[in-house]
């Protein structure tokens, strides 16, 4: 059995996270709103979305080896980074 | 809210200089004269690339490009490249959506005056998160590493912080040493004591010698990274700065053999001391510069970028006792090199400039003077 937080509650969390910081209502995050293009999130809710998914994967994540843009654009696609580097329980994600 | 995003104009040079209260520092007075000297006085662009968002009449937000020469290959070429800086929003106008507005902007100006990329070297977390999401790319760290001195302070601090009850003395006697000591205070009494003279080896002056320096750069050669040119032209403004102090610790005999360069901020000097600049014809005399430095400035806190220094010269910087910043911290946003491709819709994602690919870490020849970390 995994000690890892199921994917919904890690998703709670994310949308909590970006609501709070960014200053949004919970309602308007949903797993494929745009968050980057649509500059629903910007450069201060990013840095603790990186704090929040290094805490998740329990690493660093070198955040200028990928194109952040693309790969946390939603936070479904987030919560795969978090899922695919836990998984492979390697920090560093693909350059 | 609504904004209008501007291009900067003289008559904004006041507002500009409050607004950067936020990021420069507290005095309106020398933020004008920094932005006078880089942007105004910047030898490698004519007019200010600036944006500016404008709420109500008021300068709310800033992002600029500051001019610099970079050469590269061999025979080198020359190119002006903009460097992203000085980032900066009004609190109350944060998380409004105003991020990419103005960093797309300045992006699109650098195109509009006929650039092809843009260089971001000075990029503090936040604008790198900000940069990282409008299209910038990493090329790789420059892995900041630092020595601790152990001034009599400094010794204090650490023997109170063991000790009962005097323990919450320890903080305050480390603000202390900064509030007393100028930062260049003991190196320059250091080098008074060695007699300035020849037999000292290394002299300490508060100038560069900018012929002497440029002469030793073009002995030295190039092998044809991407690096700023340093010439007479760059050196001469470079090193006015408004912002910081800079100290030159020069080895010659009957010419320039070798030089390093300090950098630190008087309004703020808690952010210790840093290598900004460091050559010599040898390893052995560029162990020797930095043992000086060492010695004799003995800061509480001197900061090197380890991907700057020459790999035979790495264990010389380890044997004096510098360690990496942040180690076993999780956080991986220590200060690197971005680059972005301007064009818009379609930048290339196999950046290349001179023949070099621009996120290839090996293509760069970085110091820490070419970014305002300098």
């Amino acid at each position: 059995m995994s000690a890892h937080p199921e994917r919904g509650e890690l998703r709670e969390q994310l949308r909590a996270l970006i609501a709070e910081i960014g200053g949004h209502g919970h309602g308007v995050i949903d797993d494929d709103t745009p968050l980057i293009s649509s500059a629903l999130v910007e450069s201060i809710t990013l840095l603790n979305v990186a704090l929040w998914v290094e805490e998740h994967i329990d690493a660093a994540v070198e955040i200028t080896s990928f194109d952040l843009a693309s790969e946390w654009e939603t936070v479904a696609r987030i919560l795969d980074f978090v899922e695919k580097h836990r998984r492979h329980d390697d920090a560093r994600p693909p350059s | 809210m609504t904004y209008e995003i501007v291009r900067y104009e003289p008559t904004f040079r006041g507002q500009v200089a409050e607004l950067q209260r936020h990021l420069w520092g507290d005095d309106a007075t020398t933020n004008a004269a920094y932005l006078d000297w880089k942007y105004h006085e910047n030898p490698y662009l004519d007019d200010p690339l600036i944006c500016l968002a404008v709420h109500a009449g008021r300068v709310v937000a800033m992002r600029g490009m500051f001019g610099a020469l970079w050469e590269i290959g061999a025979p080198a070429e020359h190119v002006v490249v903009p460097c992203a800086d000085d980032f900066v929003i009004a609190p109350e106008h944060r998380n409004r959506g105003l991020v990419a507005q103005i960093m797309n902007a300045t992006t699109d100006g650098v195109a509009a005056e006929g650039y092809r990329y843009a260089f971001s070297l000075s990029a503090g977390p936040v604008t790198m998160m900000a940069s990282l999401a409008t299209g910038w790319r990493g090329v790789g760290p420059m892995r900041a590493v630092e020595r601790t001195g152990m001034g009599l302070l400094t010794r204090a601090s650490v023997r109170v912080r063991t000790q009962p009850l005097l323990w919450r003395y320890a903080d305050p006697l480390t603000r202390l040493q900064y509030r007393l000591k100028r930062p260049f205070a003991r190196l320059d009494r250091e080098a008074r004591r060695a007699g300035g003279s020849l037999a000292a080896g290394v002299r300490v002056e508060p100038m560069p010698r900018v012929d002497a320096m440029v002469d030793l750069g073009r002995r030295l050669g190039h092998d044809g990274r991407i690096r700023h040119v340093r010439d007479e032209r760059y050196l001469a403004w470079r090193y006015r700065n408004p912002l910081y102090e800079y100290r030159f610790l020069f080895r010659a005999t009957d010419r320039l053999d070798g030089y390093l360069v300090l950098r630190a901020d008087p309004k703020d000097p808690a952010r210790g001391v840093n290598v900004v600049d460091w050559e010599a014809t040898t390893p052995v005399l560029r162990e020797e510069l930095l043992r000086t430095a060492v010695n004799w400035g003995n800061f509480p806190q001197l900061t090197i970028w380890a991907a700057t220094v020459p790999i035979d010269t790495l264990a010389a910087v380890s044997a004096a006792g510098f360690v990496p910043v942040g180690a076993g911290s999780r956080t991986r946003l220590s200060q690197t090199i971005l680059v972005r491709d301007v064009r818009r819709p379609s930048p290339s994602p196999d950046m290349m400039l001179g023949g070099r690919r621009l996120l290839d870490p090996a293509a760069w020849d970085m110091r820490m003077v070419y970014s305002m970390a300098g």
